[in-house]
């Protein structure tokens, strides 16, 4: 059985060795096309836990994420769906900053028999962006992303949140390109009657292949512990991300949390973003 | 060191991000800095010195009349206003902790309290479950906060603060729940008061509402969560605390209203991760018998305060429509006053004995006046005038006539049962009523249905007679004193404000053999939640019904209404072993295949000496254990003679919770106990040293309708075949003087004794081992051996069967109860022996002939074919019934009257059922007409104990499923 697992291992390294060889007269340059970018899945409230890549954009976009939670012998469900709008913008050539809004979120929640409908709006989200060179075909940026106090519709509790991450994209080949990603996020929420802070670390991969001009198709993970004190996650996520035309693209991500204590079932993402120059 | 001050514009920046990201909280009792709930309200009177401590050390003025409290309990008074709460270790009913609200009345007033909990949910992880309790007394106030978390859900936690003013009346109190946890929630924060649906009547200013709120459908109750300016209740007698509670930070409590349980607080609330949610409330509790009338002034006075609302005071009299026009009042049955504004009822009220009332009611009308009198409303009343819209002024209502009772047996004046019966169709629509639309119609209505005597139609009399009063009208009034005595009959006419006597003679019978004990081993009373029957009407029942022995089992409450027995001179009469029926509350136990947690059923553990003082009367908690459990808790209480009983073991759900431990975890009388495919082992299992099997006595009857015993014996004789041999009781299970007749139906046990020389230890060992019978109204004996004797009595050591022994088997029962066969029940089922003219059939049912039915010797071998059981059972055949979700349990009768059992019997969305009791018969000619005119309900039927036959003479061996 390990025998077997190593030799799967070497395939897998032989294979990355080989493709990026065999691309090696073209360019590699994991930030060619923003259709090679990854499709955000985040489990964590405002999307704290996006996903992103190491390169830097300016872009502006809107997405609309929906969320399952169904934990039948748990007595509980949450349905969501949000809207963001947002937007990022390149400061020289190695800073980024982004902005986001939550514009809308609509949220049905079971526990048992008591049900209830809420709809909200906020809050905004920054977030600033170093990124640069890692070698031939690579890119190497350090992102943080936090919600501003004060900017949620509910003022009765204070929310403030998070995330640190270190994002590497590699060009393998061509046309496709290998995120990977490791930090922490966190979040802190306070009302009249107590506070509660939640710290995860968390650690992905996502692999974007381009299935033509215009197409990509990505599939990857990631990994999350700490916010519940334990393994919280496995989040097994593919995307489609097309260019639909001139600047427009197209995107859509689905994530599945399995293992760990995260209940939420199945994550949807749907975007449209637009390259600006 | 020097410190330097910030600049200005740096500091500023700083305080303000410091406020942002530490957030500008106001106080809070989470956080340790409790602000006094509903500050807003003030309250001005002479004050009466504050307590708050042990109820023990509670100055006895202060304390309330009924209440459950214990002696380390915390009370809080003001001298005006008593509260009681459990002892953190202490929890009463549904709370999972103690520091719940448990008596709550008018200082030196009656408590009709069970408990007022908090709750974020439905589910028993969202009670409040609180760890600490801590005591606070000002010159101004006392208080006691609670702190802990949601008994499910340890991240959330909760905090609860009572607080009582000098000149407050009623309880200021603060919840907080703060959402630690990770999880979005749908949450509430809500005051659960467990009336216990035969107690309290909530009462709601709601159109189209009043003491009438939409039945409560758990799995709908977010559409049912509706918000109420206010919210109240009084049961309806005569010294009833009236009760209501109104929202202090916000303009209406939220909520639902149920006999059975109100929950009143936030409305449903989206609970993100850090959200704290905030309760303010103030329980306001006034009065003694005037309705809820009291408390919704009080109410309405400190809502004013907080949402200016223009008032205005009703005032007006109740009188007689006779010639004297007397005033009317004192007690709800004469009469009650509904006041309602268009189709939404404001108040309710009893006028005093003087005739007039005051309420107030929000508003300035015009008002209209629902008069009710025994039970019916007389009249929409519009009243007021311009410059005094509360001016009801004064209105007539009929006044009734008034029956004087007397029952004799010979010379002697006894106990008895009187029940009125309309005797023609215009007296049946001129006097069937409700209480104001609750509890069923009664015809006549003389009282609420669970009260004293007289509850609905009936009437307890005793030796030195009886005085009620009826409306006007022709009756049949009957008159019983239980199955050992013939049944009366008068016709009568009554006429308003006349005075009639009637008396009654009945004679004893000789149905039960000499020193037979009859006994209700499963009785409730006030001490129950879900009772509200004073102790001396429960104790005048025992003598009214002429039964010898009681088994006091309330619910989680250890009683013996010693008091009331002495009180009413029955002391060598009546005896009465102290007892419980163990109620699990909180579901909690996994069964496989159920989608939802469960609890273990009711079980009834006797004799029981009360604890004065104790929690629960000394009963331990019962929550969350395994019935091998409760057994290991209870046998040393109990004693070695003491026995533990199976209650209704098939008996449905209640509020979600299961009743009957069989059917709790789906047992399968048509499969092996220990088949692993179905969850029968988990009788089997020993959670500690005994097995959750070892009980030592099940009850097959409950009740005086058939419809637990059609299915129980289906479950004792699949037990019995199989080795499982415990004897069976039939009992009354009876909460007041209509729900359940008290000893119908009952058991004669014999131990050849009378009360004078009762002895619960040998009258406790008879049960156990069997020898006795049960029934509603029949009584059988049953011996085996020889036809020329000497043959054995009932008992469940085994008998080894001579060549040509018989059994010999005689039915008694007085001449008012029919019975039409006589049945054999052995593990290869059920065999009718005789029926028809086999039997005798009294053409008298008020005389005193034809008391023995049936008589006969049967060879033991024409009817076992091996080692068996042998239950004889005597009545009425049962009605059909089909089983037809296939648990081996019939469950469904003919419903629609097709002549079929099907699926077209079956309720909508649902598998199976309902099993039906039959209605109670009109036309005399009916055989249970005479029966059900002192028993509603009736379906007669008895059975004796098992013998256990060993047929072979080789020891008996269970004769295992067929």
């Amino acid at each position: 059985m390990a025998s077997s697992g190593a030799a799967v291992k070497h395939a897998a390294f032989a294979l990355v060795l080989l493709a990026r060889t065999a691309a090696a007269d073209d360019e590699l340059d994991p930030c060619r096309d923003s259709i090679l970018d990854p499709v955000a899945t985040p489990v964590r409230d405002v999307g704290i836990d996006a996903q992103r890549g190491a390169c830097l954009r300016n872009e502006v976009g809107a997405s609309l994420n929906m969320t399952a939670l169904i934990d039948t012998p748990g007595f509980h469900g949450v349905l969501g769906g949000e809207l963001h709008v947002g937007g990022r913008m390149r400061i020289g050539t190695s800073f980024e900053l982004d902005l986001g809004l939550r514009v809308i979120r609509y949220a049905f929640v079971q526990n048992a028999v008591n049900k209830v409908t809420d709809v909200a709006t906020g809050p905004f989200t920054l977030g600033a962006v170093w990124s640069g060179r890692l070698g031939e075909g690579a890119q190497i940026a350090l992102a943080g992303l936090f919600e501003v106090p004060g900017t949620r519709y509910d003022q009765e509790t204070t929310h403030l949140a998070g995330e640190l991450t270190v994002v590497v994209s590699a060009a393998m080949t061509v046309h496709t390109v290998l995120h990977a990603r490791l930090g922490a996020v966190g979040a802190s929420a306070s009302s009249v009657g107590g506070r509660t802070n939640r710290l995860a670390l968390r650690a992905g991969a996502d692999l974007a292949r381009a299935v033509g001009p215009r197409l990509t198709l990505a599939g990857g993970a990631d990994v999350q512990a700490g916010w519940y004190a334990g393994l919280d996650h496995v989040n097994l996520r593919l995307a489609l991300h097309a260019r639909l035309t001139g600047p427009w693209r197209g995107q859509l991500g689905l994530g599945f949390p399995i293992g760990g204590e995260e209940r939420t079932n199945a994550i949807v993402a749907l975007g449209v973003l637009r390259d600006l120059r | 060191m020097t410190v330097r001050p910030l600049p200005g514009r740096i500091r500023v920046a700083v305080v303000a991000i410091a406020a942002v990201v530490s957030g500008c909280r106001d106080a809070s009792c989470l956080r340790g800095q409790c602000p006094t709930p509903c500050a807003q309200l003030a309250f001005v009177c002479t004050p009466l010195p504050l307590y708050v401590g042990r109820v023990a050390d509670a100055p006895f003025a202060y304390r309330l009349r009924l209440a459950d409290g214990a002696d380390d309990d915390v009370l809080l008074s003001n001298g005006s206003v008593t509260a009681v709460l459990s002892a953190l270790d202490a929890p009463i009913d549904l709370a999972p902790t103690g520091g719940n609200l448990i008596d709550y009345g008018p200082a030196g007033g009656y408590d009709d309290v069970t408990l007022v909990y908090q709750v974020a949910g439905l589910l028993p992880d969202d009670a409040f479950a609180y760890r600490t309790l801590m005591i606070t007394s000002t010159p101004g106030a006392v208080g006691v906060t609670l702190q802990g978390t949601l008994d499910g859900r340890p991240e959330v936690d909760v905090v609860t603060r009572y607080e009582l003013g000098g000149c407050d009346p009623g309880l200021r109190v603060r919840s907080e729940l703060f959402n630690g946890s990770a999880d979005v929630q749908a949450f509430f924060v809500a005051d659960g008061w467990h009336w216990g649906k035969r107690r309290v009547v909530p009462f709601v200013p709601v159109e189209g509402q009043g003491y009438l709120q939409p039945e409560l459908d758990l799995l709908d109750l977010t559409a049912q969560w509706q918000p109420y300016p206010l919210a109240a209740g009084a049961a309806p007698n005569t010294e009833s605390s009236g009760y209501a509670s109104i929202a202090c930070d916000r303009e209406e409590l939220s909520g639902i209203n149920d006999l059975e349980i109100s929950a009143l607080g936030t409305p449903m609330t989206y609970v993100e991760p850090g959200d704290t949610v905030v309760l303010e409330r103030l329980l306001v509790t006034a009065g003694g018998g005037q309705g809820p009338a009291p408390a919704i002034d009080g109410a309405l006075a400190a809502r004013s305060q907080l949402v200016p609302t223009p008032t205005t005071r009703i005032h007006g009299t109740i009188v007689g429509s006779g010639a004297g026009s007397y005033p009317v009042g004192g007690d709800v049955r004469r009469v009650s006053v509904v006041i309602r504004d268009g189709d939404r009822p404001l108040t309710a009220v009893v006028p005093g004995n003087d005739g007039t009332f005051e309420a107030v009611v929000p508003g300035h009308g015009p008002f209209i006046g629902e008069v009710w009198s025994f039970g019916r409303k007389l009249a929409d009343y519009p009243f007021g005038t311009p410059g005094d819209p509360g001016n009801f002024a004064s209105y007539a209502v009929p006044l009734p006539a008034t029956v004087q009772l007397r029952v004799t047996r010979g010379a002697e004046p006894i106990w008895a049962l009187v029940t009125f019966h309309p005797a023609d169709e215009a007296t049946r629509a001129s006097v069937t009523g409700t209480f104001h639309g609750r509890f069923g119609p009664c015809a006549p209505w003389l009282g609420p249905q669970h009260g004293g005597s007289p509850a609905c139609n009936q009437v307890h009399v005793g030796p030195q007679g009886a005085e009620v009063e009826v409306p006007a009208g022709r009756y049949h009034v009957f008159a019983t004193a239980g199955p050992e005595h013939t049944l009366a009959m008068a016709e009568i006419e009554l006429v308003d404000e006349e005075v009639e006597a009637v008396a009654f003679n009945l004679v004893k019978l000789d149905v039960a053999p000499p020193g037979w004990l009859s006994a209700d081993l499963h009785v409730h009373g006030r001490a129950s939640f879900d009772s509200m029957i004073p102790d001396v009407t429960r104790a005048q029942s025992f003598a009214a019904q002429g039964v010898a022995v009681i088994a006091a089992t309330d619910h989680d409450v250890i009683g013996d209404y010693s008091v009331a027995v002495t009180a009413l001179g029955l002391d060598g009469r009546i005896a009465v072993m102290g007892g419980l029926e163990a109620t699990q509350v909180i579901p909690w136990l996994d069964i496989p295949g159920a989608d939802l947690p469960r609890v273990i059923g009711h079980f009834n553990f006797w004799p029981l000496r009360r604890l004065p003082g104790a929690p629960r009367g000394g009963a331990p908690s019962d929550e969350y254990l395994e019935p091998g459990e409760l057994f290991d808790q209870m046998e040393p209480l109990v004693g070695p003679h003491g026995l533990m009983m199976l209650n209704h073991p098939w008996a449905g759900t209640v509020s979600g919770r299961h009743q009957g431990y069989l059917r709790a975890i789906d047992f399968d009388p048509r499969l092996p106990v220990e088949d692993r495919a179905t969850n029968n082992p988990m009788l089997l299992a020993r959670p500690g040293r005994h097995r959750n099997v070892d009980w030592n006595v099940i009850e097959i009857i409950n009740g005086a309708d058939q419809v637990l015993m059609q299915q129980a014996i289906v479950l004792w004789r699949s037990l019995l075949a199989q080795g499982f041999v415990v004897p069976g009781t039939g009992n009354s299970d009876s909460h007041g003087m209509t729900d359940a007749q008290l000893g119908w139906s009952r058991n004669w046990v014999d131990v050849r004794t009378t009360v004078a020389a009762f002895d619960a230890d040998v009258f406790n060992d008879s049960i156990r081992d069997g020898r006795f019978v049960a029934g509603n109204g029949i009584v059988l004996t049953v011996e085996v051996g020889p036809p020329a004797g000497p043959r054995r009595g009932l008992g469940l050591t085994p008998y080894a069967v001579g060549p040509g022994d018989v059994v010999a088997i005689t039915v008694r029962a007085p001449p008012w109860v029919p019975v039409d066969e006589v049945r054999i029940v052995t593990s290869a089922g059920t065999r009718v022996i005789a029926s028809g003219a086999q039997l005798t059939h009294p053409a008298d049912p008020f005389g005193t002939a034809g008391v023995l039915r049936y008589e006969a010797m049967v060879p033991v071998r024409d009817l076992i074919t091996r080692d068996d059981f042998l239950i004889v059972e005597a009545g009425l055949a049962y009605p059909d019934a089909a089983d037809l979700d296939d648990d081996g349990v019939p469950d469904t009768t003919d419903n629609n009257g097709d002549g079929v059992i099907d699926q077209r019997d079956v309720e909508p969305d649902e598998d199976s059922g309902p099993f039906s009791v039959t209605p109670d018969p009109r036309d005399p000619s009916d055989p249970r007409y005479w029966v059900t005119r002192v028993v509603p309900g009736a379906w007669p039927m008895g059975f004796a104990n098992p013998l256990i036959l060993d047929l072979d003479g080789g020891g008996w061996l269970p004769p295992g499923l067929r």
